[in-house]
């Protein structure tokens, strides 16, 4: 019996065990980009040395690297932006649905201002609605008595 | 009692009233780096990078990126807004989420919870299997009772306390997103990952379109006591 207990005992570790990743699956292939990485990494460089800015680059087409492929239009607000939807719920739900706590689940996924801006908006909305029924609710217990 | 006895007792006595010093002296409080941000999509639709120098204050709850590329301008972060600061002037201002500061990666590594990517302390996921794997640790976290059924779990691989990797899915399983945590360079008693690589995917094209942002840090410094205009940045009243 006792082997019996000790066998299935193995059985189901070997199951939880083969239902795990392993550890290269948590790893980011980015060999694929590796040119375009180097061609990041020169500009960089360059406008650092001769201290560049995106305008000037665009304004003279020869202080550029003509193979490098760069989005002529940003700025560094854009570390803040993303356009990621958490989990891939539109952000507007995740606070309608799940109040603050969605608020943070957008803002911890997603770390991005505008889709967290939706959710806030989500979590007002529902707290809204919430207010309209509650009160209608209550008019109504009023009433009845 | 011996004279022996005598310094023994001074001894006591000085390392109690140094003890508070040296506990001090392991509290982080202020993170300043030189970083690059290299931002890349699957589709190749225009790469950008952006260069500068980020501090930021336990204390203050600020944190400043002083960006030198694209242009030169200030991002201030701090309490739920964002400012974009230009010659003295604020140029823009966008809201954030309350909590935007408190759980950035940087304040994370200033508490020492990096380790766990504060999860141990939030009260949405709860830990519910590790496992060890060729010396690491995989563990599993799962949402809460309020989150289920609408969040997925969160997978951390962990060598002894560094944060290798993270992982996000969604409630069906579906990947979402990964961060590695790479080189690691000792500051001052404290780990911190030199290169972060974020690679999410879009709703719309799970698993096909990705987006992979890698951040670098060079020149990491802990708890400076110059550079107080930045770590308390005094926000302008005026704006553009």
């Amino acid at each position: 019996m006792k082997k019996l207990f000790f066998s299935l005992s193995l059985v189901l570790i070997g199951l939880s065990t083969s239902y795990a990743l392993n550890n290269d699956d948590f790893n980011i292939d980015i060999t694929e980009y590796n040119d375009r990485i180097e061609q990041l990494d020169e500009l960089e460089k360059v406008a650092k040395e001769k201290d560049l800015t995106l305008s000037q680059i665009n304004a003279n087409a020869e202080l550029l690297n003509a193979d490098i492929n760069l989005d002529r239009n940003y700025s560094g607000l854009s570390l803040a932006e993303g356009g990621e939807q958490a989990l891939g719920i539109p952000s507007f739900l995740w606070g309608l649905c799940c109040g603050v706590s969605g608020i943070a689940v957008v803002y911890f996924v997603t770390d991005d201002k505008e889709e967290t801006k939706k959710a806030l908006w989500g979590c007002v909305t529902s707290t809204a609605v919430w207010a309209v029924f509650y009160v209608i609710y209550v008019a109504a217990i009023v009433s009845y008595y | 009692m011996s004279i022996q006895n005598y310094k023994k007792a001074i001894i006591v006595i000085i390392a109690f009233f140094l003890l508070p010093f040296t506990l001090r002296s392991q509290q982080f409080f202020r993170i300043k780096a030189d970083f690059s941000i290299k931002e890349l999509s699957a589709q190749n639709t225009g790469d950008r990078l952006t260069t500068g120098t980020l501090f930021y204050d336990v204390v203050s709850e600020k944190l400043v990126m002083d960006i030198s590329f694209p242009e030169k301008e200030t991002l201030v972060f701090y309490d739920s807004l964002v400012y974009t600061i230009v010659n003295d002037q604020i140029v823009n201002q966008s809201s954030l989420f309350d909590n935007f500061i408190s759980s950035s990666v940087y304040h994370l590594i200033l508490n020492n919870k990096l380790q766990n990517f504060g999860l141990a302390d939030n009260q949405y996921y709860q830990k519910v299997d590790i496992q060890e794997q060729e010396g690491k640790i995989i563990t599993e976290w799962n949402p809460s009772s309020t989150l289920k059924g609408v969040t997925g779990k969160i997978l951390t691989l962990n060598k002894g306390n560094i944060l290798e990797a993270i992982i996000f899915y969604d409630k069906e399983g579906n990947l979402l997103s990964k961060q590695n945590f790479k080189d690691y360079i000792f500051v001052q008693g404290l780990n911190i990952p030199s290169e972060i690589i974020h690679q999410y995917f879009k709703k719309e094209n799970i698993g096909s379109s990705k987006i992979t942002k890698i951040y670098s840090y060079k020149n990491i410094v802990l708890n400076e006591m110059q550079n107080n205009s930045y770590y308390n940045y005094n926000i302008p009243h005026n704006s553009k």
